[in-house]
């Protein structure tokens, strides 16, 4: 089979850049999750907690068989998890003391408090656990290989890897006996071999792309919203945007509706709050939506002392309503969206500079604090559970891809509780979820689609993993028993 | 016909190359705006990914933090050395991929080159012998639009017709029967343009020569003119002139690897800079500034043996 998508390969290390390895399906983790983020077991079959969440007990699954004919234990595991607490890798995120074994089958992890969402952690591509004689004596990585029903034939990077089927696997025969994957990093080229036909699954289509396939009635597109928001970063501690009104009228100026059925052609997109409606105990249904109110945008600025003047641009004091929007175009929608921002800005009277670069000047300009506005799409989900990404967006110092400037003990207390004692009735979350929508650290433009182009030789079994770590292609079916 | 002092003229001239060309890459490289080990970070870990903690985790690993000169010594001493160091993004060895890469790209260049003389010879001849003709007049028009269309555009162009309207060809990728052909059509194209008037100019020049006229009126053919004659006397400055075409070649191929996902030097390029993965970047530029040292000494070759009187100047 076939597949392309706008993955470049990276390394072997799968502390580092693992995450093909999981999507391809060579490499497996403890833990899996399904579509609404419930953890389920992977390599470990059950997990047991202390009483004081202090102590986390894994019990492997029996009789894995790595690519190599080995067999999952649970001293290498535990050094593998060893080797992935090394910063930056995601375990590091966790506050754990020791990682060891017990037995053949039991791996331990004592933390030094508690962390509710270690679990997450531990699907994440980063924790994945290789053969022992995938590493060479210094814990270098030498090849790759793990335990998923497909195992690695070819690794050329940045742009092509092949794999086969795994006849060890414990999940049995599959449709697809092996994949080739080839990275395309150009929508332009993704969207032509789709209307060709020209591979099996093709990821990463853009809206007016996929209408474009669609015209040819062979041609199939599965679309899935996904756990990611377009934003607007916000430095808070700007002196223009400090004030929580210019923050407020930024907000109400942008009109959502246009640009999610205008720009992403699905008027469904339009974010009315941060958490999109998938992020279940993050999205709050009865929250009122964020809307377009322009009138209502320009009294809240002439309140704040920004005053129009003859050029429609307004000011205060010696100062014009000037802002720099950074943003990227990794995303091909997003100098577009950047664009449309920059008028409906204007017609409030707020001068935009766009500036397009690479999605690394974002974290860079957060550090320096010179960044304005950032136009981002930020992934709540990067670790299933979105608590990870809300510390990291909105606890102490704010984020690289969240918050700047912005300070709110409620919501530092609140992500504290929820690390500590979970959040059984939604409660902390929901909190959370208010603050963010009244105070607008950030603020939501629109939710997110993700799209696969399928070839008519795709019978089906084809979904998303909203997670982004697998793209299940172990359930792909294919028509006339081709792979 | 001595070989010996061209070649060492041009190896010469390549070690002043690779120099010259590390050097500029390296202060090229440092003049980009962003931070460095935020843009490795990103490449590595994947945009999701990037933070604070990792780009320093790069930093230190990497040592970027090090002051100018001493990493410019430290690139100069390793590439004395021949070593081209490992790649900051997937740890590989640069040598190992830019060898694998060149590979493709030779093939494409080669591939490139051929279609550019299939099309610009017979075209340039016919041209040449009616000077003002349909022909002459015709193939200029067409010429100059080839060589004014952007390589990417001629690209997508070749790619939906060839490809998505006609099916006959793959759109990307480079395993598949035919996958080579519309990325050298692309680049032999832009090539066959300007080519096409090189010749013809030569074929005109040489067919207003006395000799040309003497040779047909000692009765031979026209045949046997074209190939004795205007040919082999039209194929120096055409040959010469194919030297300067290289730069063309070289700089199209970064932009035709791209769209089709070509796995060769130029795609390598591009990546690398994007991701600030300054060993790819530094031992890419060099691979190319050598790449093109070597095939003009090829071409100086080529134009002696076709023309052994010419000498060196003294």
């Amino acid at each position: 089979m076939r597949v392309i998508g706008p993955w470049d390969l990276g390394g072997f290390d799968p502390t580092k850049s693992g995450a093909m390895f999981s999507r391809l399906q060579i490499a497996e983790t403890l833990i899996e999750s399904d579509n609404a983020g419930t953890p389920l077991p992977g390599l470990a079959t059950g997990w047991t907690t202390s009483p004081d969440g202090l102590v986390w007990t894994f019990r492997l699954r029996p009789a894995v068989l790595f690519h190599d004919g080995s067999t999952l234990n649970a001293a290498h595991t535990a050094w593998a998890l060893r080797r992935a607490m090394e910063p930056p890798a995601t375990l590091s995120l966790a506050p754990v003391a020791d990682i060891t074994s017990q037995g053949d089958d039991m791996v331990i992890i004592r933390l030094t408090k508690p962390f509710a969402p270690l679990l997450h952690l531990l699907s994440h591509t980063s924790t994945q656990i290789w053969a022992p004689a995938a590493f060479g004596p210094n814990g270098d990585v030498r090849n790759v290989i793990a335990s998923g029903p497909y195992r690695l034939t070819r690794f050329e990077p940045p742009l092509r890897m092949d794999t086969a089927f795994f006849a060890g696997h414990r999940g049995g025969p599959r449709s697809v006996k092996g994949s080739a994957y080839m990275t395309v990093s150009r929508m332009e080229t993704r969207t032509l071999i789709a209307e060709g036909r020209q591979a099996d699954l093709i990821y990463s289509i853009d809206a007016p792309s996929a209408r474009h396939i669609l015209a040819d009635s062979r041609n199939q597109i599965i679309a899935a919203q996904m756990p990611r928001t377009l934003i607007l970063k916000v430095n808070s501690g700007n002196p223009k945007l400090a004030d929580l009104r210019v923050r407020r009228a930024i907000s109400l100026a942008i009109d959502r509706q246009g640009i999610a059925s205008g720009i992403l052609l699905d008027p469904s997109l339009a974010a009315g709050q941060l958490f999109p409606p998938m992020l279940q105990g993050w999205h709050d249904p009865d929250l009122p939506p964020l809307g377009r109110n322009v009138e209502q945008a320009g009294d809240l600025l002439s309140q704040a002392g920004w005053l129009r003047e003859g050029d429609g641009i307004r000011r205060r004091d010696d100062q014009s309503l000037h802002i720099t929007l950074k943003t990227y175009s990794d995303r091909a929608e997003l100098p577009v969206l950047a664009a449309a921002l920059q008028e409906q800005l204007r017609l409030v009277g707020i001068a935009v500079e766009v500036q397009i670069n690479n999605s690394s000047d974002i974290p860079l300009s957060h550090r320096d604090k010179t960044v304005e506005l950032a136009l981002v799409a930020r992934n709540y989900a990067n670790f299933v559970d979105p608590t990870i990404s809300v510390i990291q967006d909105f606890g102490r110092g704010g984020g690289d891809f969240g918050a700047t400037g912005w300070v709110n003990r409620p919501v530092e207390q609140a992500i504290d509780d929820l690390l500590t004692h979970g959040d059984p009735d939604g409660r902390r979350r929901r909190g959370i979820a208010q603050v963010l929508q009244a105070e607008l650290p950030v603020i939501p433009i629109s939710w997110y689609m993700e799209r696969v182009a399928l070839s008519d030789r795709v019978a089906g079994g084809v979904s998303f993993d909203p997670y982004e770590r697998t793209l299940r292609i172990a359930d792909v079916r294919l028509a006339g028993g081709r792979s | 016909m001595k070989l010996a002092p061209i070649l060492l003229r041009r190896l010469i001239q390549a070690v002043l190359v690779a120099l010259v060309i590390s050097t500029l890459a390296f202060f090229l490289m440092r003049s980009l705006p962003g931070d460095m080990a935020f843009r490795v970070a990103a490449g590595r870990y994947g945009p999701d990914m990037v933070s604070v903690a990792a780009a320093e985790a790069v930093r230190a690993e990497l040592g970027l933090g090090r002051p100018m000169l001493e990493a410019l010594g430290i690139w100069l001493g390793r590439l004395a050395s021949f070593d081209l160091g490992v790649s900051f993004v997937n740890g590989g060895s640069v040598a190992a991929q830019l060898g694998h890469e060149l590979g493709y790209t030779l093939r494409l260049a080669c591939a490139a080159a051929v279609a550019a003389f299939i099309i610009a010879v017979p075209v340039g001849v016919a041209a040449g012998s009616r000077p003002g003709g349909l022909m002459d007049r015709g193939s200029l028009v067409v010429s100059v639009i080839l060589r004014s269309v952007p390589p990417f555009l001629m690209g997508l162009v070749l790619i939906i017709v060839f490809s998505l309207q006609l099916q006959w060809l793959p759109s990307a990728g480079y395993e598949n029967r035919g996958s080579d052909i519309l990325p050298a059509l692309t680049l032999g194209l832009g090539l066959a343009g300007p080519m096409s008037r090189i010749v013809r100019e030569a074929v005109f020049q040489v067919r207003s020569q006395p000799f040309h006229l003497f040779a047909r009126t000692k009765g031979l053919g026209a045949r046997a003119v074209m190939l004795r004659h205007t040919l082999r006397n039209a194929a120096v400055p055409v040959v010469a002139y194919s030297g300067t075409q290289l730069a063309l070649l070289i700089e199209g191929v970064v932009v035709v690897e791209s769209l089709f996902s070509w796995p060769g030097i130029g795609h390598a390029l591009v990546h690398a800079i994007f991701a600030r993965d300054v060993p790819m970047i530094q031992g890419a530029i060099l691979v190319m500034s050598l790449g093109y040292v070597a095939l003009n000494a090829l071409i100086d070759i080529a134009v002696r043996v076709i023309d052994p009187r010419v000498e060196e100047p003294a």
